[in-house]
């Protein structure tokens, strides 16, 4: 339950065994290198062509990623099984290095893949260019005179277009009132247009033009070559079915080239390395014939990484915690196997800074029983647990998710059995001999009772004893987060925040609830003689109060480091009440958001109450009522499932960050990133 | 004159209703805009789908308050004017929260498209912005519930 402890680490080595230690510190994995340069005049960053090196480097992975790329759909799709596992491919150590050795035939293979795309990409342009003239010519395609002929005469012009075929008649009539001497006849004609082919004298010439701007004419120039348009065609065709060729002869070449599909992807990972590896150099300040490097490790692995560093050469390396912090160390996260789940619900909210308290280990009960209760329902937890038993174990699917949700599904279970619900049935409404009643011995309340049942003591109706439950339960947790922060000041020293300011509302909180329990109105604690504990409440409120009210303001003057005024004083202490108020009403606010616990928890009851009602009413149609009850019940419980394990993820973690985080937490932390190796497609043995 | 049975399937009928009209509305948006990513990117269709399900529910609640009102009817004997009033104001919560919050849900996961098109390793904080606003409508629904529960 702890943030790991770095220390600085700083090697200087001689240049020529620069590769080696970049290397070295890959392989191992555990240093962060510290990404800016030190303020050292004698040093000198980013030596000469590093960055053309790097620039290289990256082109190079591009490359063979966009190979990768181009080859995949070449190669038989995965089952599905295996693609959602995302194993990387294991590979043999001397297989791995063969491959290495014989990077200069794969390049070339790559070099060659990227080329062949290129050239696909091209010859594709070209078919496309080549249908669209094909498409443009077929309307002419039945002039048998050469294009360029057209525009060459002497005393006549041509013209050639198409008009919407709606308009070709009446267009035709009123061509022919212009003038006699002119031909206008169809060429073509399609569902939409008709294509026309105008010809008229030039003394004319105005007049015609005129007309045909003002009709719908559209007018359309097929290209000016030697060839007519019959001939035009059939190039253009031939053009079609040439490039189709030379691009099944690509496809078929590109076919052959996946077959070292494997070898690119193990080349991919080894060029990466070598990237990551020169990109490490931006940050290695040089001398003519030294570098230093400056990194964190964690402080458990320094001895054994400094030993090694040792005994590799003209060395000189030390790790020691800094002094002051002008760069704080990254954050790594470490806990039990029983917490470590939980870490996922605090990445997503963010890291916490270096030096301060990790909320993983705290929030993991609170977050483990608030699961529970949103989703309250005993075999919805069951089901929860044996479907992610079967991704772990069976399907081997990764990631902290499942194990999150295996442990959260034993949270249901608890939550469901307290709330006596089993697939929407509440077993404490069965028939005394009704085989599943023994489950009813679990169940504190029950969520929709209306009718006061003893809990705890108390006669209350199921909704308001589920309600005073998650209240209460929240209640806890703040108390809790008081304790923490309390705890955090005086570990930081900051006794007067810690005791006059935590502590008192500890103190006020444990009073209040209390007065609370000991209030007559709460008949079943009465009759118990609780009423007893009213007296020390007021008292332990009292001391509360007076610690925050009229001590904090006191000795937060007395002992802060400047001139302590009257006036200082009386605005501390106008201050103090302020903040009282204040929190008083965040208190209310906080503990009566941990209602949405009972709200969650009863709507996974109520709906599946009543998927269980409709489908009792579905079996009673004849023959085929039992199928349909059957995919209602399924179906239904399902979608319940579903969607309250939504909603109960999403509103267990807004509690912890909107009211259990802001006590204690404080963020900012950034995340360890260690220079290691890191195959995205292998995995060597 | 006794209106109590009128007024308790007029609540029956509002409540799925409402909450109809506004998961219908929510889920238009979202498929609209999840229309248009998937033009581009036909592969992100089970995660846009999720995001277009997500302001579903509403209608859901809306049944399920409907059918709730219409078993109680099958249940209580002596129907009066203010045992139907209250069934109608049982179906108040759900179906005008529902209406308004299926809307804006729809709203919020439209938006959330656009990180599942940029971003879509950051869909799951889409999916959380989205199932917030439903918080809403889950509380219209035990609202409903607990007025529900008072009657007969």
């Amino acid at each position: 339950m702890a943030i790991v402890e770095f220390k600085r680490i700083d090697i200087t080595a001689h240049i020529s065994i620069k590769k080696e230690i970049i290397g070295y510190l890959q392989e191992i994995g555990c240093v962060e290198i510290i990404a800016s340069e030190e303020a050292d005049e004698n040093l000198e960053y980013g030596e000469s062509k590093l960055e053309t090196h790097i620039q290289a480097s990256r082109n190079t992975m591009q490359d063979i990623e966009n190979a990768i790329r181009i080859l995949e759909p070449y190669v038989p799709a995965e089952p599905f099984l295996k693609r959602i596992q995302n194993e990387p491919e294991t590979v043999a150590e001397s297989d791995y290095q063969n491959i290495v050795k014989d990077r200069l035939r794969i390049y070339k293979r790559i070099e060659e893949c990227n080329a062949l795309h290129e050239k696909r990409l091209q010859i594709e342009k070209q078919i496309e260019k080549a249908l669209r003239e094909k498409e443009d010519i077929i309307p002419w395609k039945e002039l048998e005179v050469p294009l360029d002929s057209l525009n060459a005469f002497t005393h006549v012009e041509t013209a050639l277009g198409r008009i919407p075929a709606v308009e070709a008649d009446e267009f035709q009539n009123g061509y022919r009132d212009i003038t006699a001497y002119t031909a206008c006849s169809k060429v073509y004609t399609d569902t939409e247009y008709v294509y026309m082919c105008i010809i008229f004298h030039k003394k004319h010439a105005e007049e015609i033009q005129q007309f045909l701007s003002d009709s719908q004419f559209e007018r359309l120039s097929p290209p000016e070559t030697e060839a007519s348009a019959r001939e035009l065609f059939r190039t253009y065709a031939d053009t079609i079915s040439s490039c189709k060729r030379e691009k099944a002869e690509i496809e078929k070449k590109l076919k052959d080239l996946s077959a070292d599909l494997s070898q690119i992807k193990a080349i991919y990972d080894h060029s990466r390395t070598i990237y990551e590896g020169i990109s490490a150099g931006r940050y290695c300040g040089n001398t003519a014939s030294v570098f230093r490097l400056r990194g964190w490790i964690p402080s458990e692995s320094a001895d054994m990484v400094l030993h090694d560093l040792e005994e590799m050469g003209p060395v000189q390396a030390n790790a020691f915690t800094p002094e002051n912090s002008d760069s704080k160390p990254p954050v790594l996260l470490k806990n039990r196997t029983g917490v470590k789940p939980f870490e996922l619900v605090t990445r997503l909210y963010g890291l916490p800074s270096y030096g301060s308290l990790d909320p993983t280990g705290y929030l993991a009960p609170f977050f483990f029983l608030f699961f529970g209760l949103c989703l309250s329902d005993a075999a919805y937890g069951i089901l929860l647990i044996l479907f992610t038993a079967v991704c772990i174990k069976k399907l081997k699917l990764k990631g902290d998710l499942y194990t999150l949700l295996f442990l959260c599904g034993i949270g249901t279970v608890i939550g469901g059995a307290i709330t006596g619900s089993w697939f929407g049935v509440n077993v404490c409404r069965l028939p005394e001999d009704h085989w599943a009643s023994f489950l009813g011995i679990f169940a504190l309340l029950d969520p929709i009772g209306t009718k006061p049942e003893p809990f705890f003591g108390l006669m209350l109706e199921g909704t308001m004893a589920f309600f005073y439950l998650s209240i209460f339960l929240g209640y806890i947790q703040i108390c809790f987060a008081t304790f923490l922060s309390f705890k955090e000041h005086i570990r930081n020293r900051r006794y007067i925040e810690g005791i006059c300011e935590d502590g008192a509302w500890l103190t006020i909180y444990i009073g209040i609830l209390m007065l609370a329990c000991s209030a007559e109105s709460m008949p079943g604690l009465a009759s118990y003689g609780w009423t007893v504990i009213r007296t020390p409440s007021l008292y332990i409120l009292l001391v509360g109060l007076i610690f925050r009210l009229i001590l904090f303001p006191l000795l937060t003057a007395i002992y802060e480091k400047r001139r302590t005024t009257l006036l200082r004083v009386a605005g501390l202490y106008a201050l103090s009440t302020v903040k009282v108020l204040d929190k008083s009403k965040d208190l209310l606010g906080n503990v009566l958001s941990y209602c949405r616990l009972m709200a969650l928890g009863m709507a996974t009851g109520i709906i599946g109450t009543v998927i269980n009602q409709l489908a009792f009413q579905v079996k009673a149609i004849p023959w085929v009522g039992i199928i349909f009850m059957v995919i209602l019940l399924c179906g239904g419980h399902m979608f319940n499932l579903l969607i309250n394990l939504l909603g109960a993820f999403v509103h267990t973690a807004r509690l912890q960050y909107v009211e259990f985080f802001p006590y204690f937490y404080e963020g900012g932390g950034a995340p360890f990133r260690p220079l290691a190796v890191k195959n995205k497609y292998i995995r060597i043995e | 004159m006794d209106y109590g049975l009128i007024y308790s399937y007029l609540g029956a009928a509002l409540a799925v209703g409402l909450a109809g009209i506004g998961s219908s509305i929510g889920i238009g948006y979202a498929g609209m805009a999840s229309s248009g990513l998937l033009a581009e990117e036909p592969d992100k269709f089970g995660k846009a789908l999720i995001l277009v399900a997500l302001p579903g529910t509403q209608g859901i609640y809306g049944f399920l308050v409907c059918f709730l009102i219409w078993l109680k009817l099958g249940g209580i004997e002596e129907m009066t004017n203010s045992k139907g009033l209250i069934l109608l104001l049982a179906a108040l919560p759900v179906g005008i929260g529902g209406l308004f919050s299926g809307i804006y849900q729809g709203k919020v996961s439209a938006a959330g498209i656009n990180v599942l098109a940029k971003k879509p390793d950051d869909f799951f904080t889409a999916a959380v912005m989205s199932v917030l606003v439903e918080t809403y409508a889950l509380l219209g629904l035990v609202a409903s519930i607990l007025i529900w529960l008072k009657v007969g």
